[in-house]
């Protein structure tokens, strides 16, 4: 996928993947394999660029804690700012999607 | 996944965040991995594959981290400040007494300080502004020394010398002049004198100065003497007598007796260059001092003798200070080869204008006078800042479980020391502010007290940049200073004693509130120097007024009349001010009217030289050089003033008959010694004209109260032409009325007679008790305001050690101890400190006194009353502060004392 769009991507569902919980990169990657049925596996590492960058913008904070297994990790949560994010990212994305989809149907046809 | 947060969440280090984050990315994914039946190795090697490029990642991600990190750092600094300040408030506003007693300590404190330091400002600091003033220096002809007197390097010059500095050497790219002048504008209906100075056209060019309306002069008004009457008008005159209107510009104004075209106004930060304080309310071209001069003598530009010139010059591009010197050598060489008689002795001198406050003679006195002023006021400020930090110091020891506590659950110590710091800065700038009010107060009270003298002063005191900027700066040092002791000592981090109940010990109640203790030692010291200082100064206005004058005039009026000599004649005048005197003996209540040509206890002051048959001059002298004046008839009446040998002047010393002169007691015991002087005669130097003794007149101080007797001769008015004279008047009349009703004589004999100054007798003696008044006034207030502030401190200590010691008096109490006994103990540790700092502040005042001992009248610098009674005074004080609240501790409740802690 190219870069761009992937960046977006990614950091849409970063925020996607913690609007109900408390998740360390380590999750994050996790559920978006699992969530994506393993489609947008990428390389694990691009996480974390995308992480602090959002951190950076105040959409996230992140704080350091245990794991139920007894392992340090960092804990990233939604800010109020990052909701917002979502919540207008999300409407845009769906908006693309349609824009995209309709191309891609009229081509078709 | 719910996670368990660790306290102290604080990760400084971004890079080392990121880096273990990835770590531990890779643990949990290499675990799983594992679960899945990887063998270690392996796992760790896939999970780092799918992981990427972890050189790229992570370098990114450092990147964004440190970025957050940054911006996070200043945001939680202000935050934090924020925070800190709102603490701040919230807490003062808990202790209204605390912060009302601070801010009103540190307003008076600081208000002295600013009011002093704008002083020090306007006389000092603050002058003309002037373009590139580095390059502007001061050229000075110096003055030669006599056997008795060392010479002046730095005295005024001649024209003819400013024509020859700018002419015959390269060294400048300008050169100019000024000097002061009196004249007066006359309108129809008015005669006003009028302030101002002669400039060189090129005055304002080489100062780098624009005219704030019109032009300044020009070239061609530069050139030949009395061709071109123009005048710039100063700006407070302008505003004052023409409301600012600008159409006077172009307009004449008759000055002096002639026509004078306004040509501009002068920049309102340009009052003029002669001294600071003096306002001048015109300038115009040096060609014209002849035109003005007072004393109607002309040929003042050309002479090389009449010496009144201060000259300012600009060095030329790439020209230094030594060059210009060696120029200077030079032109001096050649000046003493081409004219021997005016230039003996002389030299050319020159100081950077930077070097140059005031001018060199009076800079010293000016500095010195500055430095002891600001020492006053910043001991003032000192006691109001130790007795801060003393209440300070009491109030962390209350709080210093609740800062235990915080230090102990995590708070670093600075931060705690960040926000008691940020209170008392807080403080101290509040202070800082309503001390501009006080200082503005002072001032505005300092400036209505205007010296008596017949100019006027006005200097711009105002509370401009520099001034905010250094109220701004003690204010902000006043806080941390007194801020600083306590927020150290109460944060240190003994924790385990404090948070046990420390305040029930019986012991160690002295040592640990030692940093109190030299804090109200240091005041009492500082209040003792300041009230010890005050004391002379009283004691010596007391002495001034005790002083024996000689004569014994009170009360009266007293006007300055001239003319000017192009338009009344001497002979003339002399007859116009008879004419006055006649009149002025007619108004109803006046009893007595004389004149003299001087007022003795002035600002002027004459000598003359004279030869005394048979009675060698000093060595080294040709003459004997005698203070004199000329009197009327009735001056010695008037003043009060006994004759105690011979006659005074009476009607039969006219003019055309013999001159006569009067002598003083000194001076007859010293010419004339074991004999009359009565008959002899005298000869003024010069004229040859002799005189003849007639009379021997009580001595009288002449100059300043200081002074010892000295010879002094009495010429008649009658026989003597000057075009000045003061009319002196006593009667029942009210002082100001006699006045009041001078002046309207005057004014009635001859308009062209001008009033140069009118005032009370008491306001003219009050010129010679300026200094020691001024003195009383200034430490009378500083020392007071600081045994205030120091009682207030010794209060507040004693009460504090009252309350923390109240388990000890409860004991001691209910074990039987006389109540007196405890207020005794109580009050001994006390006074021992007030002694302590007594002592020393004793011994700092001897060394002081020594220093002031110049300006004190009448009374030594060891002037035992001022000794004795200073400190005893402060020890009563101090024992009533220290009293109140001993009394307290023998009132303690031993029960409840023993029980409640």
């Amino acid at each position: 996928m190219a870069g761009d769009l992937f960046t977006g991507t990614l950091e849409l569902l970063i925020l996607r993947t913690l609007v109900d919980d408390l998740v360390h990169g380590y999750g994050i990657a996790r559920s978006i394999r699992e969530k994506t049925g393993g489609v947008l596996d990428v390389e694990q590492g691009a996480l974390y660029p995308a992480l602090h960058r959002l951190n950076r913008r105040g959409f996230l904070k992140g704080e350091w804690g245990e794991t139920e297994t007894g392992r340090r990790a960092r804990f990233y949560s939604l800010t109020k700012k990052g909701r917002a994010a979502l919540a207008m990212e999300t409407a845009r994305w769906d908006e693309h999607a349609k824009a995209v989809y309709a191309v891609l149907r009229q081509v078709e046809g | 996944m719910k996670p368990t947060f660790r306290a102290g969440n604080f990760q400084p280090d971004p890079e080392r965040d990121v880096r273990e984050e990835i770590e531990a990315h890779i643990e949990m994914e290499a675990e799983t991995l594992m679960k899945q039946g990887l063998p270690e190795h392996e796992a760790r090697e896939e999970a780092w594959r799918r992981f990427g490029d972890r050189d790229r990642f992570q370098g990114a991600a450092q990147r964004e981290a440190s970025a957050r990190e940054r911006k996070v750092r200043w945001s939680d600094r202000f935050d934090a400040f924020l925070r800190d300040l709102r603490y701040a408030f919230r807490r003062m506003a808990k202790s209204p007494g605390f912060t009302g007693i601070a801010i009103v300590s540190l307003a008076l404190g600081i208000g002295a300080n600013t009011a002093i330091f704008s002083l020090v400002n306007a006389v000092l600091l603050s002058g003309v502004p002037m373009r590139a003033p580095q390059e502007l220096v001061e050229l000075y002809t110096s003055e030669p020394g006599t056997p008795e007197e060392p010479g002046y390097p730095y005295s005024v010059s001649t024209y003819p010398d400013l024509v020859d500095l700018r002419e015959q050497t390269d060294v400048f790219s300008g050169v100019a002049g000024y000097e002061a002048f009196f004249s007066r504008l006359e309108t129809e209906t008015t005669t006003e004198p009028i302030w101002g100075e002669c400039v060189s056209w090129n005055l304002f060019s080489v100062l780098g100065i624009d005219p704030e309306a019109g032009r300044f002069f020009v070239s061609e008004e530069g050139q030949t003497p009395g061709t071109h009457p123009v005048s710039v008008l100063g700006y407070d005159f302008w505003q004052k007598r023409y409301g600012g209107d600008p159409s006077i510009i172009g307009q004449t104004i008759r000055l002096g007796g002639l026509q004078y075209t306004v040509v501009g106004v002068a920049p309102k930060e340009v009052q003029g260059f002669t001294a600071p304080g003096f306002n001048m309310d015109m300038f115009v071209p040096m060609m014209m001092a002849d035109a003005l001069n007072f004393e109607g003598t002309s040929n003042h530009l050309s002479q090389r003798t009449s010496r009144s010139t201060f000259i300012k010059a600009r060095l030329a591009p790439g020209i230094t200070v030594d060059q210009a010197r060696a120029a200077l050598a030079t032109l001096s060489a050649r000046q003493r080869e081409a004219y021997p008689e005016a230039w003996e002795g002389r030299e050319f001198n020159l100081l950077p204008t930077g070097e140059v406050a005031i001018h060199p003679l009076v800079d010293r006195y000016a500095r010195a006078l500055a430095a002891f002023l600001l020492i006053v006021v910043g001991l003032v400020l000192l006691v109001a800042c130790t007795n801060l930090a003393g209440f300070l110091l009491a109030r962390a020891s209350d709080r210093k479980k609740e800062i235990a506590l915080r230090l102990a659950l995590g708070a670093t110590r600075w931060s705690l020391v960040r926000q008691l710091l940020t209170e008392t800065v807080v403080l101290g700038v509040l202070g800082g502010l309503a001390g501009l009010l006080v200082a503005n107060w002072a001032l505005q009270a300092m400036m209505a007290f205007q010296p008596p003298i017949a100019i006027p002063i006005n200097l711009d005191v105002g509370l401009d940049g520099t001034v905010l900027l250094f109220t701004l700066g003690i204010a902000a040092v006043a806080g941390l200073f007194f801020g600083l002791a306590p927020a150290l000592q109460s944060t240190k981090p003994d924790l385990a004693p404090t948070l046990k109940d420390e305040s029930t010990g019986l012991s160690g109640a002295q040592k640990r509130f030692s940093l109190r203790n030299v804090l109200v030692v240091t005041q009492v010291a500082i209040s003792m120097v300041l009230l010890l200082g005050a004391g002379l100064f009283l004691r010596s206005l007391q002495g001034a007024h005790e002083i024996d004058l000689g004569f014994t005039i009170q009360e009266g009026g007293l006007i300055w009349l001239s003319a000017f000599g192009d338009e009344v004649e001497e002979a003339e005048f002399i007859y116009l001010a008879e004419a006055v005197e006649e009149r002025a003996r007619s108004i109803p209540g006046v009893e007595k009217v004389a004149q003299a040509e001087i007022m003795p206890l002035g600002l002027a002051f004459q000598m003359s030289d004279w030869n005394i048959p048979g009675v060698e001059p000093p060595s080294g002298e040709e003459n004997h050089e005698i203070a004199y004046n000329s009197v009327s008839r009735d001056y010695f009446d008037v003043m009060g003033l006994p004759i105690v040998a011979g006659r005074p002047f009476g009607p039969e010393d006219d003019q055309g008959t013999e001159l006569v002169v009067l002598v003083s007691e000194t001076a007859a015991r010293q010419y004339w010694p074991g004999e009359s002087p009565v008959g002899r005669e005298i000869i003024r130097a010069g004229s040859g004209t002799s005189y003849q003794v007639v009379g021997v007149a009580k001595d009288a101080k002449a100059w300043t109260l200081g002074e010892e007797y000295r010879p002094y001769i009495y010429l008649s008015k009658e026989q003597d032409d000057e075009q000045m004279t003061h009319l002196i008047a006593t009667g029942s009349i009210p002082e100001a009325q006699i006045v009041a009703e001078l002046q309207r004589v005057a004014r009635e004999v001859d308009p062209r007679l001008v009033v140069m100054e009118a005032k009370t007798i008491s306001d003219h003696l009050a010129i010679a008790l300026f200094p020691p008044k001024m003195g009383a006034i200034l430490l009378g207030v500083f020392g007071g305001l600081a045994l205030i502030l120091a009682c207030t401190g010794l209060y507040g200590t004693v009460a504090f050690s009252v309350s923390r010691r109240t388990r000890e008096m409860g004991i001691r109490l209910s074990l039987g101890a006389d109540a007196g006994k405890v207020v005794f103990m109580v009050l001994r540790g006390a006074m021992g400190l007030v002694l302590i700092g007594a002592v020393i502040g004793l011994v700092l005042s001897l060394g002081l006194a020594q220093a002031v001992k110049q300006f004190l009248y009448g009374v030594g610098a060891l002037d035992p009353v001022t000794f004795i009674g200073v400190p005893v005074i402060l020890a009563a004080v101090a024992l009533v502060a220290a009293f109140v609240p001993a009394r307290r501790a023998s009132r303690v409740d031993p029960v409840r004392a023993l029980r409640s802690e």
